[in-house]
């Protein structure tokens, strides 16, 4: 667990009415029975953390102005997720640890199923809310990741490391929030209009504005001509890609991959609509079986190799943060995850008026963009430790100058 | 409805200025009849917050465990020396905890004053310098070698705290600033030395370690002035 960026995400709804504690505070009782998987806490063993049943149902608490700090996430008696409340936000935050975003949001349908259910309306159990009252399944917690595993598939090969947004960082557990919010249809039709999904739209601007800012950052720095471009290092992001299409599964654990789309300026500039063409290329690559099975027993061969077994918890600790250091957050130039729409029975319609999906930064990466949609409303929020909010403001300007509507607001005014 | 006028996104109802460039909304487009409610409070609530101790109570439970660690220590060597014929060895070892005491209390004490905390420590030290030499017979070289030095000990700390104070970026300029400080504290060790066991001055080692430490010092001061440009350590190292 990691203090400065706690792995957590945050899904949040606006509801047409304040939020009614004694509500969802019986929601919360109801939930911890349904969904064993999330009422755990973790605990430190002498070779691996372990998960501790605890039935205790999480209090709801009040909202901060910067979410997803200050886990409790190691403490003896705390949980891995938490319900938030502030007027009409009502936010669930969930740790990375137990559940990937698929199984966030199964959680988190079945908790405002429920709290409207104690506000008096009959919600049904449709459009992914679980029943409560229905006995929980194994299949819910399984290792889907040690279930494809294929060991002696070849290992996927390594990445060289990529460029990162310079810059100095926010205080210590801080973190600014900027969401803009668009129109679907108008988001969709000008994916379409460009033959791509609107995922490949969104990371195909994404690595565009992160072109745009590694050449200005250049030229910032003295950098002339293109001779820069010869030291100059790629541009990645990481796309979260659930599984469960690919590899039947109905795990709520984790079981989302990477994908990689990646650009590499050193070769040339590239203009939109080669980044689109090189996106969706990348993007249906990465997403073949056989790519994917052996990133999967890649990671699960590695560790039940016997010497990771058998190394005490302190030097694993050190070792796999050394190791998603130089394998993980300087891979990636950025995050961009899109979990596509929001679904909720057709009688929360009215008193759900938006969804928004956040998810925690680390002082490497520096910013992550999460896309979300509920009915006609596509949220993009970026989350950010750095100081100048100089990306979002590219990024959500980009989308503007290609003709989308897009409203903005953040927890904290920007410093530049 | 506003728009921010430099990055053409729509604004909140009643937002100042935009999120993304800090531009001002002219007044005439902020609607003050009905301003949306902030989407997220003007306040930090973490559960850690707490459980957060105030700096005086984590002041006060260190001095307590460190008086029981001590004073345990103390009491079983006293204990030990007892059952092995009388006070004899146990009195370095009691003087030297109360020493080891007192630098550590007065530093936890006055941790808001750096100086008196200094000052605080370099009489404790002193004062069990002279409990020692005492308990094993009063040779005089506390007064002679033990006081300067104290002495010279609490004066670098105290510079180079201040120094640390002073300078608006605290890198490796720390590191060259104590690396004077100690060639400084040998050079006084040497002399009081000298004039304990001699009664004349004559320097050798102090200033070879002084001539190999300061270019070191000067290397640091480089290093932070020019090639980190006065980073900060903790960011150097990401710690």
């Amino acid at each position: 667990m990691n203090d400065r960026a706690p792995a957590f995400f945050r899904l949040q709804l606006t509801l047409a009415e304040d939020v009614n504690l004694v509500a969802l505070k019986a929601a919360l009782e109801k939930l911890a029975r349904r969904f064993p998987l999330f009422h755990v806490e973790l605990r430190r063993g002498a070779f691996w953390y372990y998960f501790e049943r605890n039935d205790a149902p999480p209090q709801p608490m009040a909202d901060s102005l910067y979410p997803m700090q200050k886990p409790e996430a190691g403490k003896k008696g705390a949980h891995l997720y938490r319900v938030r409340a502030h007027h009409n936000r009502l936010a669930l935050e969930v740790s990375h640890v137990i559940c990937d975003g698929y199984g966030g949001i199964a959680l988190f349908k079945a908790l405002t199923a429920e709290y409207f259910r104690r506000c008096g309306l009959a919600v049904p159990c449709e459009e992914g809310v679980f029943d409560l009252d229905a006995a929980p399944s194994p299949e819910e917690w399984e290792d889907s990741f040690a279930r494809y595993s294929r060991p002696g598939l070849p290992p996927p090969p390594p990445q060289d490391p990529s460029w990162h947004i310079p810059g100095a960082l926010l205080p210590r557990g801080t973190i600014r929030i900027t969401t803009g919010r668009l129109s679907v249809a108008q988001l969709l039709a000008k994916a379409k209009g460009y033959g791509v999904t609107a995922t490949v739209y969104l990371a195909a601007h994404y690595l565009a504005v992160l072109q745009e800012y590694q050449e200005d950052e250049a030229l910032a720095s003295g950098s002339s001509g293109d001779a820069w471009r010869r030291r100059t290092k790629p541009l990645r992001l990481e796309v979260p890609a659930d599984m469960r299409r690919i590899f039947p599964s109905s795990t709520l654990r984790n079981f989302s991959l990477f994908l990689e789309p990646t650009l590499r300026p050193r070769l040339q500039r590239f203009e939109f609509p080669d980044i689109l063409k090189i996106v969706e290329a990348q993007m249906a690559l990465g997403l073949q079986r056989g790519e994917l099975a052996r990133i999967i027993s890649r990671n699960v061969e590695a560790a039940r190799s016997p010497l990771v077994r058998a190394m005490p918890l302190p030097i694993k600790n050190a070792f796999m943060r050394a190791l998603n250091d130089i394998y993980g957050d300087r891979m990636f130039s950025g995050v961009l995850s899109n979990l596509g729409a929001f679904k909720l029975p057709a009688i929360l319609r009215d008193r759900v008026l938006a969804v928004d999906l956040i998810i925690n930064t680390s002082p490497i990466i520096k910013q992550t963009v999460a896309a979300i949609s509920y009915g006609d409303v596509f949220s993009i929020s970026i989350g950010s430790l750095c100081e100048s909010s100089e990306f979002e403001r590219r990024f959500l300007t980009s989308l503007v100058k290609d003709g989308l509507r897009v409203k903005v607001e953040s927890n904290i005014p920007p410093r530049r | 409805m506003a728009y921010c006028y430099k990055c053409g996104v729509e604004l909140e109802r009643g937002a100042p200025a935009c999120p993304l460039c800090g531009a001002s909304v002219p007044t005439d487009c902020v609607e003050p009849e009905t301003p949306a409610r902030p989407a997220y409070p003007n306040f930090v609530h973490d559960p850690e917050y707490g459980d957060d101790l105030s700096g005086p109570e984590r002041r006060r439970i260190a001095l307590e465990i460190l008086s029981l660690a001590l004073g345990l220590a103390a009491a079983a060597s006293v204990v030990i020396d007892l059952a092995d014929g009388g006070l004899a060895w146990s009195r370095f070892v009691a003087a030297a905890v109360l020493g080891v005491w007192g630098v550590c209390a007065g530093v936890i004490a006055l941790w808001k004053r750096p100086g008196w905390a200094a000052a605080a420590a370099a009489s404790a030290c002193s004062a069990a310098m002279v409990g020692i030499d005492a308990a094993g017979g009063w040779r005089g070289w506390s007064l002679a070698v033990g006081l300067p030095m104290a002495a010279a000990v609490a004066l670098g700390s105290f510079a180079v705290g201040a120094s640390v104070r002073k300078s608006k970026r605290r890198g490796l300029n720390v590191a060259g600033h104590s690396l004077i400080a100690v060639a400084a504290s040998l050079c006084i060790l040497e002399l009081a030395l000298d004039l304990y066991a001699d009664g004349r001055i004559f320097l050798r080692w102090s200033l070879i370690t002084a001539a190999s430490i300061v270019p070191v010092s000067l290397l640091f001061y480089y290093m932070h002035a020019r090639l980190l440009r006065g980073a900060d350590l903790r960011k150097f190292f990401r710690l």
